[in-house]
């Protein structure tokens, strides 16, 4: 007999010009675990954080056990029994796995060690979670450990919801395993789950329910055992293909590039876990050609990008292989710049902006141009303010005021400065950009894409990261498939959407 | 709306500093009114009492404008007192050594200001080569450069009476020049200023300073921009030093004109105060360092004339940086919330 616990009826949510959720309904079960599925930027985790009291959806009814709710906060969710396990720890790294439960459960006075660690081993195991000795530091854990401290943390008070947002998206094949033993069993012991992921094999393979998100709408779902991985992915990307662009043949990849300007050659690395994240990854892009690699986001695409601008020896380990623009070898991130390389990275908050330094600053960034603007290491303030202006202008950064810190900009704003900058570059033979259009409406967005597009058209070789099949399409280049850190294609002209969906899912070569 | 920004902390540390100057007098058993005019008197009423206030001002503009180079450039560098007292010794060094004497003065600074990088240098090898930061490697270099100096005023530099713990006098020609007759107002205090103008221009109006700030702020950013980022962390560490040295060079060649244990009553530190009360600008650490050194300077007047200790006025200053450092969170949480507030949009 099951037992709706949670019913939410018509939620809707709007952010800037963007709407994030419009008229979603959803439920989900006592002792059952719900998937909720979708691409990125369809709406699940917004969905789930108005769930548990992060954000106040604008319209809309929220049922908790047949009571309708509104949460001034999380904490209240949390009081009410909602709890949710971040897709990014929230753990104190340098305490042992008591204290970080003790922080969660809100203890006050002074703590003994011993005690502490009796009570939280108890607490583990009436809540069935092997934790080991509670007396271990966090940071020494394996990832799948931490993430068990992170359930027990949400499982220290009564829960009747538990949500866990992309779970197994650091996990390791076995730990995921053991991830859904331990899901079951709680759902069995009565808790209602509800797992965001975007990975439609795992989502079957564990979830009794499944709902699909798609712009912000619930475009299907039901009982898991009435989908199958095409089905499902079918309805994640929908569109017929009808409506993508014709692509000129594919023909990269291979030898039959004349005179390749951007070549990556056999690029192998591993994460600082030693995981593999680029496995024998080989590109040759020639002068004025796109190619477009799509892939759903940690399949590898922050360290292919890394790797093309020079600063993977820093961040990635086991590097093997070696990149060249236009015939120079790029060792370190100056090599690139030096050799005309424009960069858009995936984080722009953290790799594409210096937020307290000023918006003509910003337009700086790059080592050779700034060389350039600066010969003798002057800079010309005013000069430099007037060229900054017209740059900032032509890509619609608002406001559009030089002189105005970058960090006091919206999230678009910010990736517009980043946009005016390495696609304004002087010196510019090649561009790698990951999700160039991500937090821009529709308009800039297909400015963006002209403008590669002319850029390209211009001699400049491209290399576009995306994980949006919109994207993908508009910019009519050559389509390649990113996952688990292997290229797969390039794809024939006549790929479908349904097709590139399906490969970035992880399902092999359509039927 | 900027210009309200800027000059809030400074109209907060003034009113702060008249209202509990006034309060200490009270407690001290003096007239309020007449202790604000000793203090007002003591700092700039007078020329001598205005030389005396820049001469005190001088170390503390130079060792400020140290602070201020490194925090831009995102070192956190407490250790100004340290690459201060390291220049004062080789300035000493070099000023009391025999030789010839014309032009000796340009030598000593050039001392100071190399020992002063060098020792800043030590901490900056510390955190590229393993990670260690500068706030303790730069503090621990601190009570080094302080021991050694201990060690050379009874040691190797100590004066050929041997009766006390301190150098010989510089040779004459290793000092500063005195303009002014019968003022002890040398040419340090120009060049103090001068310094900490630079600083400022080096920031906001050149590469390096560009990319100093950049690295500062945010080090990803500025390492896929292609900048040198280990190479200019070094040269905003050793510059910071060298400025700091020179400090210590400029109060023995135009000050003390000796090397002994308690050269600096903590400059190094107050200069921390003194960067982050002037926010990092130049105008602002200049206005800082004077008003420091106003207050110091009054200080000594008020407790002649009016009868109130001067240890209390130090406890004013110590007030006044507490108000100023309040208002300076209270801003920053304001723009953080803003930042966030935007943030989730995006």
């Amino acid at each position: 007999m099951s037992e709706t616990v949670l019913e939410l009826k018509g939620i809707r949510k709007r952010f800037g010009s963007v709407q994030a959720l419009a008229g979603v309904d959803f439920r989900c079960e006592r002792g059952r675990v719900h998937a909720l599925l979708g691409e990125n930027g369809a709406g699940k985790s917004t969905l789930m954080q108005i769930v548990s009291g992060l954000y106040v959806p604008d319209a809309g009814e929220m049922r908790l056990g047949g009571e309708p709710v509104v949460w001034r906060s999380p904490e209240e969710a949390r009081r009410a029994g909602i709890a949710m396990v971040h897709q990014h720890f929230m753990l104190v790294p340098t305490m042992t796995i008591a204290e970080n439960v003790a922080l969660a459960r809100g203890d006050r006075g002074i703590f003994r060690a011993a005690r502490l660690a009796e009570g939280v081993a108890q607490l583990a195991s009436e809540r069935r979670l092997e934790i080991g000795d509670p007396g271990r530091i966090v940071g020494d854990l394996s990832v799948g450990e931490q993430q068990r401290i992170e359930i027990l943390k949400a499982l220290v008070a009564p829960t009747r919801v538990l949500i866990l947002d992309e779970p197994t998206a650091v996990l390791t094949p076995d730990e995921v395993h053991e991830l859904f033993a331990l899901l079951r069993d709680l759902a069995a012991a009565g808790t209602a789950i509800v797992i965001v992921t975007h990975k439609l094999a795992e989502a079957l393979s564990l979830a009794d329910h499944v709902t699909v998100l798609r712009q912000g709408r619930v475009v299907g779902g039901g009982p898991a055992r009435g989908f199958d991985e095409t089905s499902l992915a079918a309805l994640m990307v929908d569109a017929p293909p009808a409506d993508i662009a014709p692509r000129p043949a594919a023909g990269l990849a291979s030898d039959t590039v004349a005179a390749p300007v951007l070549v990556v050659d056999r690029v192998t690395a591993d994460d600082e876990r030693g995981v593999r994240v680029l496995d024998d990854v080989s590109l040759r892009i020639g002068a004025g050609r796109i190619v477009v690699v799509a892939g759903v986001e940690g399949n590898g695409q922050t360290e292919l990008v890394e790797v093309v601008a020079g600063v993977a020896a820093s961040t990635l380990r086991g590097l093997r292989g070696s990149v060249t623009i236009a015939g120079v070898p790029v060792r370190t991130p100056a090599d690139a710049r030096e050799a005309g390389l424009a960069v858009v990275p995936p984080d722009r908050q953290r790799d594409g902006i210096v937020a307290p330094l000023e918006l003509w600053e910003n337009l700086l960034l790059a080592s050779d141009e700034l060389r350039a603007t600066a010969p003798r290491g002057w800079l010309a303030r005013d000069r430099e303010i007037a060229r900054a202006d017209e740059r900032l202008r032509a890509f619609g950064v608002r406001p559009p005021d030089p002189t105005l810190p970058v960090g006091s900009l919206s999230g678009g704003n910010q990736q517009r400065v980043v946009l005016a900058r390495e696609l304004g570059r002087k010196h510019l033979r090649a561009l790698v950009a990951a999700n160039p259009t991500r937090g821009l409406d529709l308009a800039a967005t297909a400015a963006v894409h002209g403008r590669l597009r002319d850029l390209a058209a211009s001699g400049v070789a491209i290399l576009v990261l995306s994980t949006d099949l919109d994207e993908v399409a508009a910019l009519a280049g050559d389509v390649l498939v990113l996952y688990r850190g292997r290229l797969l294609g390039p794809l024939p002209a006549s790929a479908s959407r349904l097709e590139i969906g399906r490969l970035m899912a992880g399902l092999g070569a359509a039927a | 709306m900027v210009a309200v920004r800027a000059l809030a902390p400074a109209l907060v540390a003034l009113g702060v500093t008249v209202v509990l100057a006034a309060a200490v007098a009270r407690v001290g058993g003096a007239n309020a009114g007449d202790a604000i005019r000793a203090l007002l008197v003591g700092s700039v009423g007078s020329t001598a009492n205005i030389a005396a206030t820049l001469l005190r001002a001088t170390p503390l503009l130079l060792t400020g404008a140290a602070v201020m180079l490194a925090f831009r450039s995102g070192v956190f560098n407490i250790g100004a007192e340290g690459q201060f007292l390291v220049g004062a010794l080789a300035a000493t060094a070099v000023g009391t050594a025999p030789g010839p004497e014309s032009g000796r003065w340009l030598l000593v600074l050039l001392a100071g200001a190399a020992a002063g990088a060098v020792w800043a240098a030590i901490a900056a090898g510390f955190r590229i080569g393993r990670e260690v930061n500068e706030v303790i490697t730069t503090i621990l270099l601190n009570f080094v450069a302080l021991y050694l100096v201990s060690y050379a005023v009874d040691g190797p530099l100590q004066e050929a009476a041997g009766q006390y713990p301190q150098s010989d006098l510089l040779a004459p020609g290793a000092m500063l020049w005195r303009p002014i007759t019968g003022s002890r107002l040398h040419v340090g205090v120009l060049l103090a200023l001068v310094v900490a103008l630079l600083v400022g221009v080096l920031l906001s109006r050149t590469a390096l300073g560009l990319r100093l700030r950049a690295a500062g702020s945010n080090a990803p950013a500025a390492r896929l921009a292609g900048f040198p980022v280990l190479r200019d962390l070094t040269v905003a560490f050793a510059l910071s030093g060298a400025i700091a040295g020179l400090a210590g060079a400029v109060e023995v060649a135009g000050v003390t004109g000796r090397l002994y244990e308690r050269i600096s009553p903590g400059y190094g530190y107050t200069a921390i105060a003194i960067a982050l009360l002037g926010g990092l600008r130049s105008g602002g650490v200049i206005a800082a360092a004077l008003f420091f050194a106003a207050l110091s300077a009054g200080a000594s007047a008020m407790e002649r004339s009016a009868g109130v200790s001067s240890v209390l006025v130090l406890a004013v200053q110590g007030a006044t940086l507490l108000a100023v450092a309040m208002l300076n969170v209270s801003l920053l949480r304001r723009f953080a919330r803003i930042d966030a507030a935007e943030g989730e949009e995006g």
